[in-house]
């Protein structure tokens, strides 16, 4: 059961961190529609990591609540590329328009996983992400071909985003027995496919992604290696919980 | 004992938080009811989507609305199952919501 684990927790942990990191932008957005909208999504993400947290639960891991609040960073699976500051909003276009393909993509491979109540959780999610990707495309096509300036800021994102977002696919110890076992075809696979499905959007926007010799994931999120900027969001996030952990709402 | 038909029709009157002239049966986010026994029923219900922070709200409604009409064991879960979407709406659901003031969604392929 641990390999199954494993996968869920990355899963939850990357919604519920970069749910909350989004979430940093409400009230904070250029217009209230892409507020609304960009705050929308943070909360789909949020609901989403409850989502999974609650199949752990029912694997034998804790209450949502408390797997959500109560870790410490070292505890925590999120790639590190979910954790980073907000950053302008370029950068924070860019890793919702990375991260969401990935994950949308990873949704749709594990609708026909043969582990059933993963299956059904993500042929749910899959369809909302699909709003979440179409957003991002918008943006990212939007922004990155309109003025000289938005260019420049776009393709500065994706060269500052890139090799944390390789780090998204980060292989898990279980990797050949997840693929064995037909619950997740392996992360490999999903940066092959991630990588067929933001390209044409990229040559759209006119961006390039840097050279393929410079490369470089940052890695060790899945293995609860964090900068520094998870535990001080950690802290905030679980501020209100912590005060009373028993507290009936 | 009461019928499914009939606990179908006592869950009519719980509304949906959002939309208060729209029943959650008529939303189509009850999926499932069934009588286990004397004054003991199960209901499952589905989220129209999965960050809905009213889950466990409209979980409280339902029970409510059942201990109400009499039911002494009432247990309620929410699942993913069978996922929400808005061809689940009844007929009277997209009615209501015409009357409410927002646009009913057309059937749809999936």
């Amino acid at each position: 059961m641990n390999h199954i684990k494993e996968l869920l927790y990355k899963m939850a942990d990357d919604l519920l961190i970069i749910g909350h990191r989004n979430s940093e932008w409400t009230g904070l957005g250029p217009i209230l529609e892409e507020d609304i909208a960009f705050s929308s999504m943070a909360q789909d993400k949020i609901g989403q990591s409850q989502a999974i947290f609650q199949l752990l639960h029912e694997l034998g891991e804790q209450e949502p609540d408390t797997v959500a609040f109560t870790r410490n960073a070292n505890q925590f699976h999120n790639a590190v590329f979910t954790e980073l500051p907000n950053g302008d909003y370029a950068f924070s276009t860019m890793r919702h328009f990375l991260y969401d393909v990935a994950d949308q993509l990873r949704f749709e491979m594990l609708a026909n996983s043969s582990y059933e109540p993963l299956a059904k959780v993500s042929r749910k999610v899959k369809g909302e992400l699909k709003y979440h990707v179409f957003h991002a495309n918008t943006w990212i096509t939007k922004l990155g071909a309109a003025t000289e300036e938005s260019h420049a800021r776009m393709q500065t994102a994706l060269n500052e985003c890139w090799n944390y977002a390789l780090g998204m696919f980060e292989e898990s110890e279980y990797e050949k027995q997840l693929i064995s076992e037909k619950i997740f075809d392996g992360e490999a696979e999903l940066q092959k496919r991630w990588l067929g499905a933001i390209s044409p959007i990229l040559t759209k926007a006119t961006l390039t992604i840097p050279n393929e010799s410079t490369w470089q994931a940052q890695m060790g999120g899945r293995k609860c290696i964090h900068t520094e900027h998870l535990q001080p969001l950690l802290d905030e996030m679980s501020e209100v919980f912590k005060i009373d952990p028993t507290a009936e709402w | 004992m009461l019928s499914e038909t009939q606990i179908w029709q006592a869950l009519e009157v719980v509304k949906d938080p959002e939309i208060p002239t729209l029943s959650m049966v008529d939303m189509g986010i009850i999926t499932k009811v069934e009588v286990r026994g004397e004054s003991d029923v199960f209901v499952e219900m589905t989220p129209t989507f999965s960050g809905c922070p009213a889950i466990k709200m409209m979980e409280g409604m339902v029970a409510e609305r059942l201990k109400e009409i009499g039911i002494k064991k009432v247990e309620v879960v929410t699942t993913f199952d069978k996922p929400w979407n808005s061809n689940k709406l009844t007929e009277r659901g997209l009615m209501c919501l015409k009357k409410h003031g927002l646009a009913p969604p057309v059937k749809h392929e999936g």
